[in-house]
Formats: C-alpha cells, structure tokens, sequence
C-alpha cells in the first residue's frame, strides 16, 4: 500500500472522528519519515501525536490507535514483546513465547529457565515499522 | 508533556478491560496473537462487542429494502476502526464479510432470522459456495440479526435444524457468549474439519414504555 492509498484508507476509516484521524495520520507520517525506527514505545506515540496535532490522547484512545496501526493491511506498525527481569536485564521474546506462555501460564526466564508464574508484569510492550511500509 | 503509563502486558489487558465507554472494541489477542486461530478469537471478542453496541441502539438498523446490508455496513466500519482487516461484499453471489490476515481469511455470511429453514440457505452459502474449507479457509461464521422475541429459542431451533440436516456436524456452546454457538463438519470440499461460529445480533426495536413508543 502507497503512503497515499494509505492516508486515504485512515481518512475514510475515520472520516467522522477528525481528531483520531489526525492522530493516526500524525503516527503515520512519523514511521514514514524516520529513519532506523526500531522502538516506539506507547509513551513515545503519544508525545509524536502530542507534539503534532497537540492531542492528548487517553491510554484507552493509545490502545486502540495501534490496534488499528497494526491493522493486517495498513501494516504501519508491529508489536515487539521484552522481558525485564528483576536485575533489569532485558531479553527479547517473540510472539510465540508470549503465546505458549499465555497458554502455560507461565514464562521460562530466557537465562535461567525458572518458570515465572506472573510474567505479564515484566513483558515490556513496544512498536516497531509494519512489513509493508515504504519509506 | 503527557507520556504514558502504559508500559506492559499487564497493564495493557487492564486498559483493554477496563469497559471505558465510547472506546473502540478491542482485544489483547490483537497485540498477542501468532497464529490465525488466535487472532480470530480475539476478532470474535470484538464482533460481540460490536454486536452489543448495535444492540443497543436497534432504532438505526430496522429492516429495510437493502435487507442485511445496512446492518453489516455498521459492522464492517466498526471492525474496521477496531483494527481488523474485514471487507464488506453487498453483490449477489459473493459472502457478506470477508476478515484477512495474512494467507487465511474467514467467511461471514449474515442473515436476517426469518426460521431455521431460511438460515440453512445461508449455511448452505456459506459452506458450499463461499469457502473451500482448505486450512487456510477453514473458519466461517454465521451472522444472525435478529428481530423477533426469544433469541435463546431461536438459537435452540437452528442447532436442531442444523443436527437434522447436516451429518456429521458437532455442536459446542461458545465460551464467549450464551446465544452463541460453535459448529465443526466435515468440509463437502476439502474433506478437512469446518468451523462455524453462530452469532446473534438483537436488533429488535419495540418499546413498551410512553416515551420510547413515541419515539419510535
């Protein structure tokens, strides 16, 4: 999907809510423009709507703004999944240790293995450019 | 200047169930999800919440001359905004809602209830016509907007019909809703096992108090 084609689809999408429009626009432009973006955190994407459109969004409105970024055919963003653990070491984790933990209930701390019962406070959440971005 | 708090997965499952009103449907599955099945359990969590949000205003959705269409129009845009890649199909001959996400698709034919024996035309459509139940097609769901008293009834009759018309089908209750139900068959075209989400929209729109009667 073109830049184009894709502000297109975003303006449709929300052509009767202007403000969430202009904050997934904002978001837009800022993937496409920055080079070697690797990390957008929820706190980050928020500043880049703040800083561009001057709206606040809530942390609701943040949820649902990369939901919809992630969305199958926009493809502007995809999630990135972090363990933190309690010597504030991080260690990267795919989607599918995020999924059979979910499923297991518990994760295998990626050094020493002890399996960790209430991991969902130690999975950092970030953001990176979707597959199909042209830039 | 305002950052968030919003850091993990655990906070993020708080934000997403935290029932804020006016916010768009969404799932955790949506952030976590790695394969299609997960990814369309998280799509069903967020139909039945867009399926309750049209619930609660039927007013705008009563049956006209596009039949289904306006109904699945809503629908569709809302899916859309909540982050699903859903299209909407109003020719004859092709399904209703089509969901994609990567090489899979799942097929939505939706249905005004009219009984259970105008229900199996859209079965049929579904299951015979619009899919070709290889893995990466083999998941469908039955859209049903209802306008009569007793969805539960409803629900009961077009399980029975179901039982009585197709062999080999098996019938599961749907852990996400009481209306609900999940079908698996045989695929006529693959062979391969076919599943079925039932899904109930209660659209009727029949006030009985003062004010809602003039209003309607």
């Amino acid at each position: 999907m073109t830049p184009w084609v894709l502000k297109k689809v975003i303006e449709t999408d929300w052509a009767e809510q202007a403000e969430f429009c202009a904050a997934c626009l904002a978001v837009v432009d800022y993937v496409h423009s920055t080079q070697e973006l690797s990390h957008l955190t929820f706190g980050k994407i928020r500043r880049i709507v703040k800083n561009e459109t001057k709206i606040d969004l809530s942390e609701r409105d943040l949820v649902s703004l990369t939901a919809y970024l992630c969305r199958d055919d926009l493809s502007v963003l995809q999630v990135g999944f972090e363990f933190l653990d309690e010597n504030e070491e991080i260690f990267p984790l795919s989607k599918e240790d995020i999924s059979r933990a979910e499923r297991e209930r518990s994760l295998p701390h990626p050094i020493t293995g002890d399996m960790i019962e209430d991991f969902k406070d130690q999975i950092l959440i970030f953001f990176e450019p979707g597959e199909r971005i042209e830039r | 200047m305002s950052d968030s708090n919003l850091k993990t997965l655990a906070q993020l499952e708080d934000v997403i169930g935290s029932g804020e009103k006016g916010a768009q449907p969404n799932s955790i599955k949506q952030f976590t999800a790695c394969d299609f099945q997960e990814i369309l359990e998280g799509f069903y969590e967020t139909l039945d919440d867009c399926l309750e949000d049209l619930s609660t205003g039927p007013q705008y959705v009563q049956p006209d001359h596009v039949g289904e269409d306006r109904v699945t129009f809503f629908l569709t845009k809302m899916l859309k905004r909540s982050g699903f890649a859903v299209e909407r199909d109003e020719r004859a001959g092709n399904p209703d809602l089509v969901l994609s996400w990567k090489k899979h698709s799942w097929i939505g034919e939706a249905k005004i209830y009219k009984g259970p024996a105008y229900l199996l035309e859209g079965w049929l459509q579904l299951t015979t016509r619009y899919t070709s139940g290889t893995s990466r097609q083999s998941n469908g769901g039955l859209l049903i907007y209802f306008y009569d008293e007793d969805a539960l009834s409803a629900s009961q009759a077009w399980q029975q019909k179901l039982q009585a018309e197709q062999e080999s089908i098996s019938v599961s209750r749907c852990h996400l809703d009481e209306l609900s139900f999940r079908t698996t068959h045989p695929h006529r075209k693959s062979g391969l096992p076919f599943y079925v989400r039932h899904s109930f929209a209660l659209l009727k729109h029949d006030p009985k108090d003062r004010s809602g009667r003039a209003q309607k």
